[in-house]
């Protein structure tokens, strides 16, 4: 899926924006090693975007239809105080080892992932 | 001002998006026909983004620096609840004339206040908070109306910057003008201040949406 603006564009919108976290990076980086279509990933100028939404709505319960490998859970996560929680939706069981695998050990324990069939 | 993306990408994302209000319509149309820079007015697109923002973070309060012809303040008269206010600050006299025309003749334009004058010893003068503050005026004081729209945004509120991608000149070193080095500037500023987080959002022509860290 290519940018609807030109590439210079969107990287001068990443650049310009509040940058991802080490570890939203790091999930990134293996969903390219493993993973066959990539860039289904939202990328961090729209994990930016969610967050931030997030954040001004004031968000404490978000729904997520479709964790594919949990970057944009993980924004979700981050955007959060305390007693935020992620509930997440996937049916790919590759999609959702890896979010466990990748990084919940890094977590903070607020994300909640189930497994379900939409 | 050229769109970011194609005319016909931008026209579906106009369609699918909630539509203008009929006076935001007429006074849009009046605009174009009346005023010799009517690219100025934000659209149904970005106004639509604009509403729902303010309805996202539950907005009573607005101050807005630059109204042009009303347009958006309109949008976010309609967006705010019946004691809303929509504070707005403007220069131009004949801009203004043809906004309150529409004021008047809106069931929310009750709601929105013009405040005449350079926009800065308005701001100076204002009392916080307000939940949204919207940037749309002269681009080489974009950064001193950013820092006094700090100092006056509420905990959980919104700051909206727009034009800051400016028909892609942003891209430009050196900059072919102070304008486009103005905005360079605070796009710089805003990414890299500690108090807030930023977000470009890649709307019309770049909207920056800034919160304070909480």
């Amino acid at each position: 899926m290519k940018p609807l603006v030109s590439a210079e564009i969107e990287a001068f919108a990443e650049a310009h924006s509040v940058p991802e976290s080490g570890v939203c990076r790091a999930l990134w980086e293996e969903t390219c090693r493993v993973m066959e279509y990539p860039q289904m990933f939202v990328g961090s100028l729209e994990g930016a975007f969610l967050k931030i939404i997030a954040q001004l709505g004031q968000a404490k319960h978000v729904l997520e239809a479709g964790i594919f490998t949990g970057y944009s859970a993980l924004c979700l996560a981050e955007a959060f105080a305390e007693d935020g929680r992620v509930t997440t939706c996937e049916i790919d069981e590759d999609c959702s080892r890896l979010f466990s695998r990748g990084s919940c050990s890094l977590l903070t324990g607020q994300e909640q992932v189930r497994e379900a069939q939409l | 001002m050229k769109s970011l993306v194609t005319p016909e990408i931008e026209a579906y994302a106009e369609a699918h998006s909630m539509a203008e209000s009929a006076f935001c319509r007429a006074l849009r149309e009046e605009t174009y026909r009346r005023m010799e820079f009517p690219q100025m007015l934000v659209g149904p697109l970005e106004g639509a983004f604009l509403k729902m923002m303010a309805q996202v973070v539950g907005a009573k309060r607005v101050l807005e620096v630059g109204m042009f012809t009303g347009y958006s303040a309109l949008c976010f008269a309609e967006a705010v609840p019946e004691d809303g206010t929509i504070i707005t600050c403007e220069v131009d006299e004949e801009s203004a004339a043809l906004a309150q025309e529409y004021f008047a003749r809106s069931p929310v334009g009750k709601k929105v206040e013009v405040r005449m004058g350079p926009a800065l010893d308005t701001m100076q003068n204002l009392d916080g908070p307000f939940d949204l503050i919207f940037i749309d005026a002269d681009k080489q004081n974009y950064l001193n109306y950013f820092s006094r729209a700090l100092e006056l945004l509420a905990p959980n509120g919104v700051i909206l910057i727009d034009n800051v991608l400016w028909d892609g000149e942003v891209l430009k070193h050196p900059p072919p003008d102070q304008r486009t080095a103005a905005i360079q500037e605070l796009n710089k500023a805003v990414s890299s201040d500690g108090r807030v987080s930023a977000v470009l959002v890649t709307i019309r022509d770049g909207i920056l949406v800034v919160r304070k860290n909480g």
